[in-house]
């Protein structure tokens, strides 16, 4: 199993790569949605089923918004020397920290075997008790309701936001036109 | 806003009850099963988007009020809050005090849980639906209104 | 001594490392909202593999698991818990990005970030 987990996730690396380097926009976008669908495979294998649902279906929707915002543009953007020179510094930097985080995984357990510290007094409880089967949805609304409430907010937050950026009223004045809204 | 054409329609009208029954399905037994609110809620804002751009905005707003979607998402955050302030009847915030009504594994065993599943649902699918109408309808309201100018 | 049973953690970095690169050193604004959604997807992948049992279940519990096999043979709930909330955030960031992006276009003509700088004058 986790040399299927590796195969899927060498995908997503590659697929993150074709978004990064691609010169029309709608490759990048289309791509993301790929990496996106390997990434809810390897939720899937790696034992959370409500998240492989969840991912797909918000991974869609960031297909839909992104692809309205670009439409037929192409990335017109080109390189200078500066830019190549750049480049060479992100690339020896990312080198130098994935070596580093070689050394700092030392002192994490090893993959496979979770430390369960918190889970062990929450998976004790009988579903009667706490009301669910499902153990995600009991820590996300039972134990850990507080996050859920922050989540919810912040959810609001940048939905208000994002509506408040583009507006009705002041831009169809904006055009010259008299509008009742 | 305009509709599409005649297969769009009559393949919405197939297809957008099973995505529904897919998101309440979730929405109702995110307690036994995997699934849970937050999907439950994006799968409703992708149905109703499908309504909308194959219907057209003006048919979907003799269905569906723009004011009915704020009002929506802002009830169903408030409903949250107020769900959790119930448990303070039991012991603490967030407790579950209505659990194990009915037996192990169905509905109403869960207490609090499905109906702060269904609230959460509510709000994340109308705040979908407000970016959506924000992003895309207004910019073809804008443009065809400089359009015609 | 080199311990080889985190290399699932190490790909999990090349893929955050590979959005942060594309945050700092792209110019396109859409390249720099993939490269935000990119780190999101590192980012969950490594917390989601922390809690990861080997020939482990999903924390789902059927009628007929007793308490001791089920604890000994589930995968850990707590990070799911928090990565499913960080998914739908990632959902509001793109929204409140993608209408900057939006506005941008319309105000400027383009996506190009050394341009929108230059016309500030």
């Amino acid at each position: 199993m986790t040399v299927y987990i590796m195969i899927l996730a060498g995908f997503v690396i590659f697929a993150s790569a074709v978004a990064v380097e691609a010169k029309k926009l709608l490759s990048t976008v289309i791509s993301l949605g790929a990496a996106g669908m390997a990434l809810s495979v390897i939720f899937l294998m790696l034992g959370a089923p409500d998240l492989a649902i969840t991912q797909v279906v918000v991974e869609v929707l960031c297909l839909i918004w992104l692809i309205r915002a670009t439409g037929e543009e192409r990335d017109a953007t080109f390189e200078t020397q500066r830019d190549r020179f750049i480049l060479a510094i992100g690339l020896g930097g990312g080198g130098v920290f994935i070596t580093l985080c070689y050394f700092a995984f030392q002192s994490l357990v090893g993959f496979g075997e979770p430390l369960m510290n918190l889970s062990n007094q929450y998976l004790q409880n009988d579903p009667e008790k706490i009301g669910a089967a499902n153990y995600v949805m009991a820590v996300l609304l039972n134990f850990r309701g507080y996050d859920t409430l922050g989540e919810t907010t912040v959810l609001l937050c940048s939905i208000v936001g994002a509506c408040a950026v583009i507006r009705k009223i002041g831009r169809i004045k904006d055009a010259g036109h008299d509008i009742n809204s | 806003m305009q509709g599409m054409t005649l297969i769009v329609k009559q393949v919405t009208k197939l297809v957008s009850g099973f995505i529904f029954l897919f998101a309440i399905y979730h929405i109702l037994l995110g307690h036994i099963s995997p699934g849970g609110g937050f999907v439950g809620g994006v799968a409703i804002g992708c149905g109703l988007i499908l309504l909308i751009l194959s219907y057209g905005k003006e048919y979907f707003n003799t269905l569906i009020k723009d004011r009915t979607i704020v009002i929506g998402f802002c009830l169903g955050a408030i409903a949250f809050l107020l769900l959790a302030l119930v448990g303070y009847c039991g012991g603490t915030f967030f407790e579950d005090i209505w659990a194990g009504y009915g037996g192990k594994y169905t509905i109403l065993s869960g207490g609090t849980i499905p109906l702060m599943n269904i609230a959460i649902g509510i709000t994340v699918g109308a705040c979908l639906v407000c970016v959506f109408v924000a992003l895309i309808v207004f910019h073809q309201d804008l443009k065809s209104a400089k359009g015609e100018e | 001594m080199f311990n080889h049973s985190f290399l699932p953690y190490i790909m999990a970095f090349v893929i955050f490392a590979m959005g942060l690169y594309t945050v700092v050193c792209k110019k396109n604004i859409i390249k720099i909202i993939v490269g935000l959604i990119i780190i999101d997807y590192g980012v969950n992948l490594f917390l989601i593999l922390i809690g990861y049992r080997t020939g482990g279940i999903a924390p789902i519990r059927a009628a007929e698991m007793n308490a001791e096999k089920f604890i000994n043979s589930s995968v850990d709930p707590v990070p799911q818990a928090l990565i499913e909330t960080s998914i739908v955030i990632g959902l509001g960031v793109v929204a409140l990005t993608a209408a900057l992006a939006v506005r941008l276009h319309e105000k400027y003509g383009t996506f190009d970030t050394t341009k929108i700088r230059k016309l500030k004058g």
